[in-house]
């Protein structure tokens, strides 16, 4: 790939958009970036061109309907690598519960999933970057690094171990329903680093014992948060899944 | 003969919108603006959650205006709990809000209009002739960022502001730098903006009404009662007496009309301009002097001359805001309450206008019913009835010039359809 511009396609399914607005936020190397790449298909900067195959495809948003199910396979049939840009694209955006099947489907949506699905329920993902939004320096990292042909390593700490590096008090002591402890690391603690509970938006970390963090929660007299029950219950299925 | 034009996925807007125009004998027969966003039912998945959660869950409405989202969350989460702040954090959120209101405005106009005006598939095609604009423009996108990032956290999606208040509070030393970033943009921005005025308008009105949130001397952005140019004002609580939505079954969002009236009406920066353009900042009127613009103006495509305004006038409120706050600090980062059953509206204007938010909280502090009423919705039925006189005036050209001309007609509503495609089950709150 060293030695010609490789096609690469930015592509938006259902989501808020805010991966690729990152994308658009690295005001400082965006211009040096595009002019490395032929950008072929990326719909908020220009119109969407024929279809020519893609060296490299990186997909914000989840599944929620039969045509995006379509898009997506022809998407991983188009290019050589794909790419799941934040949580929906990675996990179905299940932090925020994108689980609809509870509700009435309205009646003009028939292609509707019943479910917001993440891109490797139907197709092969090649690289994750978590998070919501996605970290844009761990965009650039992960660019740069498919440019040249190397494949980066996923990261196997938790966001405790980055946030120690601040310097803060711990935020489950003080009683706030921080996730950190279980959470995969790799956005420097952003949130519990400026006093604001980990959510959870970057999935669970390697060996994540919820049991035990619960407890901890239990001990403090905190209320276990929406999102740590949702990440349970993704662990669970998960498991099955295997 | 009959024809069917399409322009489907428009490009260079947020989100997911198609154009479909029936044509019989060369007479626009039918013409629909179809929101095809993929739904995601936030109100839905805010049902049964802390309150404490609905502010970080609602900033995921959008990721182009995630700030207002965050912040009029938190607020209609507050008034249903009956919290009040204190001046200096409601002048934070403020300036943490214009903020996010000039990176879109900035996003908006550079990348996405000027490129149709100036005859360009995209702003990357225009790099070789313009790229002193193009870079002088990614430069003022990141100052309003960091405008964001000093006091928010980050700039999508931001952490810092909580129900209460604020997780954490900058520093007089970041205050300090924070002035400074928004001195150096209005520097970028009194020039930038030349290049969107000096833009020739295509000629085309058609009277309307505006909706925007409106205070005696001011442009507000968080406060004030909800203000329709031709008529009434009412405050935030009856706009379900003011606005109704409608469900059309080629739209994942719905419909808004006036209630009394049953028209369409627009909102966003030209509502804002059209009802307050007194109260612009100097440096914003001496624009208006300069260019010799007049406001009220029923034409859609001054929303980007209002918006080109708006940057030089948000940007002198965020100035002066900033330098209240250096004075007086704010003592503490968030206020103390309990929780109780309450319900709350927040009207408030985002980037693209009127934004409310609403919540029903019961005494365990959890959320029993949610409306969120986005302004690309809203705009979506006025969209339509402007195409549907602008399209025959322009049915003459060739196809795909007729397509852009629609486009850029389109593009001038700044539409952002993955905030506005939520198609819930209507709930009467």
């Amino acid at each position: 790939m060293i030695n010609k511009k490789p096609k690469v396609g930015i592509f938006s399914l259902a989501s808020c958009e805010g991966c690729i607005v990152q994308i658009l936020n690295l005001e400082d190397q965006i211009l040096d970036l595009l002019s490395k790449v032929d950008i072929v298909d990326f719909r908020v900067l220009k119109e969407e061109k024929e279809k020519v195959p893609l060296d490299i495809a990186f997909i914000e948003g989840c599944i929620t309907s039969e045509k995006e199910v379509k898009k997506v396979k022809e998407l991983r049939e188009n290019s050589k690598i794909l790419v799941a840009l934040g949580e929906c694209a990675c996990t179905g955006g299940k932090f925020l519960v994108k689980d609809f099947k509870n509700y009435e489907n309205p009646l003009q949506l028939k292609e509707a999933l019943v479910n917001a699905q993440p891109l490797d329920q139907y197709v092969t993902v090649d690289y994750y970057l978590y998070g919501c939004p996605i970290d844009k320096n761990e965009f650039l990292e992960l660019f740069k690094n498919l440019l040249i042909g190397k494949t980066p390593r996923p990261k196997s700490y938790n966001v405790c171990a980055e946030c120690i590096l601040h310097e803060k008090a711990c935020l489950i002591e003080a009683g706030l329903p921080c996730l950190g402890p279980i959470i995969r690391g790799g956005c420097n603690a952003i949130c519990p680093s400026v006093g604001k509970e980990c959510i959870g938006c970057r999935g669970l970390a390697e060996d994540a014992n919820i049991d035990s963090l619960i407890e901890i929660f239990q001990k403090h007299q905190i209320e276990v948060p929406s999102f740590l029950k949702h990440l349970q219950k993704l662990q669970k299925s998960e498991v099955e899944r295997r | 003969m009959n024809d069917v034009i399409t322009i489907k996925d428009i490009p260079k807007i947020e989100g997911h919108l198609t154009v479909t125009v029936e044509l019989e004998n060369e007479v626009v027969k039918e013409l629909r603006v179809e929101a095809t966003e993929g739904i995601r039912l936030v109100e839905e998945i805010l049902k049964g959650k802390s309150y404490r959660e609905i502010p970080d869950i609602a900033s995921r409405m959008c990721g182009v205006c995630p700030v207002i989202h965050k912040v009029s969350s938190t607020q209609a989460v507050e008034k249903a709990l009956g919290i009040e702040l204190p001046e200096e954090l409601e002048y934070l959120r403020e300036i943490l809000v214009i903020g996010g209101h000039l990176q879109s405005h900035v996003l908006h106009l550079f990348f996405f209009v000027l490129p149709d005006f100036l005859g360009y598939e995209s702003v990357l095609s225009m790099l070789p002739k313009y790229e002193k604009d193009v870079k002088k423009a990614l430069k003022m996108k990141k100052l309003a960022n960091i405008i964001t990032e000093i006091i928010g956290g980050r700039s999508v999606h931001p952490v810092t502001p909580i129900v209460g208040g604020f997780s954490t509070l900058p520093t007089k030393h970041k205050l300090e730098s924070l002035l400074r970033v928004a001195k150096e943009f209005k520097e970028e921005a009194l020039e930038a903006v030349n290049l969107i005025f000096s833009l020739e308008m295509p000629s085309f009105e058609r009277k309307t009404d505006y909706l925007a949130v409106s205070k005696e001397g001011r442009i507000p952005l968080l406060e004030g009662n909800v203000t329709l140019l031709h008529g009434s004002s009412f405050p935030p609580e009856m706009y379900c007496d003011f606005i109704k939505g409608i469900r059309v079954p080629y739209s994942t969002a719905r419909h808004y009309l006036l209630r009394n009236s049953e028209s369409s009406y627009m909102v966003g920066a030209l509502a804002r301009i059209n009802i307050s353009y007194k109260c612009l900042s100097d440096t914003a009127k001496e624009f208006l002097k300069t260019y010799g613009l007049k406001f009220p103006s029923y034409s859609p495509f001054m929303n980007n001359v209002a918006q080109a305004l708006e940057i030089i006038h948000f940007i002198d409120e965020a100035i002066s805001l900033v330098e209240k706050l250096i004075e007086s600090q704010p003592s503490k980062n968030r206020v103390d309450f309990e929780i109780r059953e309450g319900e709350g509206v927040a009207a408030t204007e985002a980037p693209r206008g009127l934004l409310i938010h609403h919540y029903k909280i019961n005494k365990h502090g959890k959320v029993e019913a949610a409306n969120i009423i986005t302004p690309t919705a809203q705009n979506l039925r006025n969209l339509q009835e402007d195409l549907k006189k602008y399209v025959p005036q322009i049915l003459n050209l060739p196809r795909d010039k007729m397509t852009l001309e629609a486009e850029k007609l389109v593009r001038a509503y700044d539409p952002c359809v993955s905030c506005a495609a939520r198609f819930l089950k209507i709930e009467s709150i």
